[in-house]
């Protein structure tokens, strides 16, 4: 997020390449999981001896939860949402109220062990020391055969977003110039998108959302990923909003809608632009906007008249023309309108282009700017911390890629292709991986190669709390902290909120935090070749804490210490609709229906068309796999609450495709195509439709369920210009099903 | 659910309540005046074997406890539950049977006091019927429990009887007179026990989904066929010939070993199936 | 004037199905993994929006508990507010009260052996707060009423689904769901 972060706030296109940081450790031991059977049940409430703690959930997740943890004789007894944050407003979510669950599962990694041979499921357990002795070891070994440490490569994104886990990045920058992933796999397409549009990444306050009065959820799911903002949406419904979801699955969110639009999967952008022809032929557009705020407009209404019709739009997303009517003259004549542009929907080859015409909608009704208005997608403009934990110096001597300035650089490598890329780097090839707040084992396309990738090498260190898919092809894995376990300070990409996390815990038996493992490799680096790591060998993690913040945080959030965190989180004071003056981050200063900016990468001027990936004729159903309701991605989900509650993936089936296929409630399906297959359980559903099959990706306990077994690396069509590699097309992933 | 223990408990009970009662009607018969003394002899064979009998069917349901030891809890639940009077009715039995069998070592069992035994008997037989006649079954709606569980009290009583008639000298002394009768009386009992049981089903087959739902549970099951069939059907049969053909011979026994087998089938499909009534159906 | 009788009320309009207040109460009382005192259930009898409403359930601290009525321990109280509590000491494991809630109230647990219930948070409510899974909800789909004074004109006793309120007069109610229109691809 750093690195994005300095991109998105320079309104210019240039690069910077990331800074360095490391991270020290100390933690401590072990507690008893198991709760003793009480005569009654009786909530903290009115219990004695009770502690409270101001936490924050580090999760990739819109809502990054203000806690409240409640700890009782060192236990972490329940964690309930904090009532001061403004935006969570004292709730939790489904996952949120597992995790004194999750802190205590009897599964969690206790020790540093070792699996001998690679993948074998031969786990020993070592000390600390002999892990860090190993690792060192083969850092300065692949340093003297490759005169750098380009040979190891971080894979490491969002398993935790707390400031002080860059502290991850930092470690690896202490030992010299090194390789990692870069980009992002969720939202690439999205924020080029915006950008190349309004030419700052950032988005309304969400809680504004209550004053809408025509609501669009366009390919987001909020009742399942961002809960907290259905209250919002809530309160709008109440003051007489209209809801709309259009969703290619009838999801849970649209229990919510007015009304539903079940959309033919990545013709979202057909849709939009069906409803500009609508607008702009009923002279519903807003003239003086265009002309004042608007570049392009003239272009973009030659391409509307000439080649969109509602007849064609219908066509492409099988949505019958009154109907495209209905949602065109609602969001065109109730005001104020907005759209929530879902991350979902730009997971496709032509995610980035649909985006932009559906903000194109918001700029031709003048629905920007307004509060209750506009075409949202995310911000990160409450992310500008110091990184102190992750800017660490390379040692004194370090070689890396020549700059070309006589310099050196970390090398990069694309973390949508990483299996691929990884494989194929030369000059250092990679040797060694060093894997953290990630599981590409579970949750990177392509699973086959990402096996491959990892037995390629000659030492793979993973960083986690579980034994996932991950964990299972390392060589070492190393437990970390729970977020309770540690201190940390987290905001969020969505709403203005940030919130200290204070450590409320000790450390579950050996579990150290991301900070706390740099300490201890440092300090073994060091030993065995002094000045080989420049990362601290010690430290206190609250102080880290304050090290991150800066004076652009205290002034933008209005305090004038961190420690008044402890007390409640803290507001960033920014407009609440942030176009309020109109005055956009593009070269014209405009916003860009026509941009030039596009041309430059091979992409079009305007949002125009671009058909939607096809299904190739062996694998006719396109397999949706997007985000579940029980977990976040691969965490949660394993968790002994969920597992019950949720215990098996399920295949969604259409009853039509499942009559074709001769396949009933309960039938194993073999879902394939040329990368690979998974099998599970049919669940028999009209929430798909007739050429779909939809489950969720996760990872399940003891399982080897994974859907990336089919999914290929394909390549959204943006996301390098602001995150460095374009995204990932995941919803464009098609497969043949049978019974078995 | 594992309804083993509670299958067990229950038949053998019943077994065990019903020999004792069916012993207790024969003596309103001219036999049991005049071979008294086979009678008595005979009746606290039975009145020990049926005590030790209950007893063990009790342990066996502690099984199915979460905390068998604090069963004497039930103590508490005599105001309301009908599940406190089983346990203590099922332990006043087990209790008065030994008691019984005890006080008549002088040769002498009154009348009364082991017709009081029996009425405590059925009253465990209702009172274990009335535990199970919850509105979150409705299968079990009718007062089906209570018959299904007293008919089996009646028939198994009998057809252990007759096998007592076969097996031991008392009983063999009685046989001559009695077995024809009490062949009969068998007989009739396990045809009411059959028709109960068809009729349960069939009940339930018209019933809310949950009982359609229990209904087809049990009839699809093969055990139910089965069951009706080895358990009940043949040992019918065989009821009726020696009721013309009064055998002292094993096969006397063989209503005996196919009613119980076929009953304790038929409890635990009884139990097994039970479909309760439930939030989003 | 009628009794205190606190319940809940349910808004099924409202509710998204999320199980925070499934988890929030596990939360709360550190449950076990099996026992659920509240389950959301997809509730299927709308087919004008099939899969897509919920029904969440707890205890319904009935006029009539049959868990009550059943409990061989008498394990079972109603309290002057209405609240059916259960003294979890004299528990002995038995189940039957498992099998006699319509509803499914009570849940037993194979670690401890012995059944347990929603007790409507009467140690948060002596605090004056709301119930774990009420204070949850996202949406306010659930609440805390008294029956003796509640009066909402959309709410109603019982809808599709859920067992006959005639057994044990359970002290719910619901706003039920309406369904939104839809553009379907496989009309």
């Amino acid at each position: 997020m750093k690195d994005l972060f300095e991109r998105v706030t320079s309104a210019t296109l240039s690069r910077r390449t990331l800074l360095k940081a490391s991270a020290a450790a100390g933690a401590m031991a072990a507690l008893s999981g198991c709760t003793s059977q009480p005569g009654s049940f009786t909530s903290p409430v009115v219990e004695e001896n009770v502690q409270t703690f101001r936490t924050a959930c580090p999760r990739n997740c819109y809502d990054t939860c203000g806690q409240i943890a409640t700890v009782k004789d060192g236990v972490l007894r329940k964690v309930d949402g904090d009532p001061l944050h403004g935006y969570t407003q004292g709730r939790l979510c489904q996952k949120g109220y597992t995790y004194a669950n999750r802190n205590y599962a009897p599964d969690r990694i206790k020790y540093p062990m070792i699996q001998e041979p690679r993948g074998s499921g031969n786990w020993r357990r070592v000390s600390w020391d002999e892990a860090m002795e190993i690792i060192a070891r083969k850092i300065l070994d692949l340093k003297e055969r490759y005169g750098s440490t380009l040979p190891i490569a971080l894979d490491k994104y969002s398993g935790n977003f707390g400031i002080l886990h860059y502290g991850v990045e930092g470690t690896l920058q202490s030992l010299g110039y090194y390789t990692y992933a870069l980009g992002t796999p969720c939202w690439p397409a999205g924020i080029d998108a915006t950008n190349y549009d309004f030419g700052v990444f950032q988005c309304d306050d969400p809680e504004a959302m209550a004053k809408s009065k025509y609501i669009i959820i366009w390919g987001a799911n909020p009742a399942w990923s961002a809960v907290h903002s259905m209250d919002f949406i809530r309160q709008a419904k109440e003051n007489g909003a209209k809801v709309v979801v259009i969703d290619p699955i009838h999801t849970a969110t649209a229990s919510q809608a007015d009304l539903y639009y079940q959309i033919k999967t990545s013709t979202d952008g057909a849709l939009a632009l069906g409803i500009a022809r609508w607008i702009l032929d009923n002279d519903l557009h807003d003239k003086e906007f265009l002309e004042q705020y608007v570049q392009g407009w003239p272009e973009f209404e030659a391409y509307l008249r000439r080649e969109v019709t509602l007849e064609w739009a219908s066509e492409t997303t099988g949505i019958p023309v009154d109907g495209i009517i209905e949602l065109a003259s609602g969001f065109a004549t109730t005001k104020p309108s907005l759209i929530w542009i879902g991350y979902g929907m730009q997971r496709h080859t032509n995610g980035g282009q649909n985006v932009r015409a559906i903000d194109a909608l918001a700029a031709m009704t003048g629905q920007i700017g307004i509060e209750g208005a506009g075409a949202q997608y995310g911000h990160l403009v409450t992310w500008g911390f110091n990184y102190h934990a992750m800017s660490m110096p390379v040692p004194a001597g370090s070689k890396g890629l020549p700059d070309g300035k006589g310099g050196y650089s970390n090398r990069t490598v694309n973390m949508n292709n990483f299996a691929a890329e990884i494989q194929a780097l030369q000059d250092p090839p990679v040797k060694m991986l060093w894997i953290a707040c990630r599981n590409p084992g579970s949750q990177d396309p392509d699973a086959t190669d990402i096996k491959k990738a990892f037995n390629s090498m000659e030492l793979v260190v993973v960083a986690d709390m579980f034994m996932n898919h991950s964990v299972e092809l390392a060589d070492i894995v190393l437990p970390v902290t729970t977020h309770f376990e540690n201190w940390d300070v987290n905001v969020s990409y969505w709403h203005r909120w940030m919130s200290i996390n204070e450590q409320a815990v000790k450390p579950m038996f050996e579990a150290k935090s991301d900070v706390a493992i740099g300490m201890a490799l440092s300090k073994k680096m060091n030993e065995l070749s002094p000045g080989s790591c420049t990362f601290p060998t010690e430290g206190d993690e609250e102080e880290w804490v304050g090290k991150e913040f800066n004076d652009g945080i205290y002034k933008l959030f209005g305090i004038s210490d961190w420690k008044e965190l402890k007390k409640a989180p803290a507001k960033a004071n920014l407009p609440a609709a942030i176009w309020k003056d109109r005055v956009f981050g593009t070269p014209s200063k405009k916003f860009e229906l026509y941009s030039e900016r596009t041309l430059a990468n091979g992409l079009p001027a305007m949002p125009v068309y671009v058909k939607e990936m096809q299904a190739p004729p062996e694998y006719p159903l396109r397999f949706l796999t997007p985000h579940p309701q029980h977990g976040l991605h691969s965490q949660f989900q394993n968790v002994p609450y969920m597992m019950q509650t949720n215990p098996e993936p399920l295949l969604e089936i259409h009853p039509f495709l499942a009559e074709k296929k001769g396949i009933k409630d309960g039938d194993t399906v073999r879902v394939f195509n040329k990368l690979g297959e998974v099998r599970l359980k049919a669940r028999i559903t009209r929430v798909v439709a007739p050429d779909t099959v939809v489950t969720y990706e996760g990872w399940y306990a003891n399982s080897a369920f994974n859907v990336n077994h089919t999914v290929a690396a394909i390549p959204a069509d943006m996301g390098k210009v602001m995150t460095g590699n374009d995204g990932i097309a995941f919803h464009d992933n098609f497969v043949a099903i049978e019974r078995v | 659910m594992e309804w083993l223990s509670l299958t067990l408990f229950t038949v053998l009970s019943e077994a065990a309540i019903g020999l004792v009662l069916v012993w207790w009607l024969l003596g309103f018969s001219g036999a049991a005046v005049t071979k008294v003394t086979a009678y008595t002899r005979l009746g606290r064979t039975i009145l020990l074997s049926s005590g030790l009998l209950t007893g063990l069917s009790m342990l066996i349901s502690l099984e199915h406890l979460g905390w068998p030891f604090s069963s004497p809890r039930v103590l508490m639940g005599l105001g309301h539950s009908w599940l406190s009077w089983e346990v203590v009715l099922t332990g006043i039995f087990a209790v008065g049977a030994l008691a019984l069998w005890w006080l008549g070592r002088s040769g002498n069992i009154s009348r009364m006091i082991s017709g009081l035994l029996v009425l405590v008997g059925l009253g465990a037989a209702f009172t274990s019927g009335m535990v199970w006649s919850m509105p979150s079954v409705p299968a079990n709606a009718g007062g089906f429990p209570v018959l299904l569980f007293l008919a089996t009290t009646l028939a198994v009583g009998a057809v252990l009887l007759l096998a007592l008639f076969a097996f031991t000298a008392d009983g063999k002394a009685l046989a001559p007179e009695m077995a024809g009768a009490l062949s009969l009386l068998a007989l009739g009992a396990t045809l009411l026990a059959g028709a109960l049981a068809l009729g349960f089903a069939g009940a339930a087959a018209h019933g809310s989904p949950e009982a359609r739902h229990q209904a087809t549970a049990m009839t699809s099951s093969g055990l139910h066929m089965a069951r009706l069939l080895a358990g009940l059907l043949l040992p019918a049969a065989l009821l009726g010939y020696l009721a013309r053909q009064p055998k002292r011979s094993a096969l006397s026994a063989l209503p005996a070993v196919l009613l119980v087998a076929g009953e304790i089938a038929g409890r635990f499909l009884f139990f097994s199936t039970m479909t309760f009534t439930a939030v989003g159906g | 004037m009628p009794n205190k009788q606190l319940g809940f009320h349910h808004n099924m309009d409202l509710c998204i199905g999320c199980k925070a207040c499934q988890m929030a109460c596990k939360n709360e009382y550190e449950l076990e993994a099996e026992v659920n005192w509240r389950r959301v259930y997809p509730y299927r009898e709308n087919p004008a929006n099939p899969e897509r409403n919920f029904l969440s359930v707890a205890c319904n601290h009935c006029e009539n508990p049959e868990c009550a009525r059943v409990c061989p321990v008498g394990a079972y109280t109603k309290r002057e507010d209405g609240i059916v509590v259960q003294n979890h000491e004299k528990c002995i494991g038995c189940r039957l009260c498992t099998m006699a809630c319509p509803y499914g109230a009570a849940r037993y647990s194979p670690k401890h052996r012995k059944a347990s219930k929603c007790e409507l948070c009467k140690d948060r409510l002596d605090q004056n707060l709301d119930p774990a899974c009420v204070a949850a909800c996202p949406m306010g789909a659930l609440k805390l009423v008294d029956l003796a004074t509640f009066d909402s004109p959309t709410a109603v006793r019982s809808v599709p689904g859920f067992p006959d309120s005639d057994i044990t007069n359970p002290s719910i109610r619901f706003t039920p769901p309406v369904a939104g229109r839809q553009y379907r691809r496989d009309a």
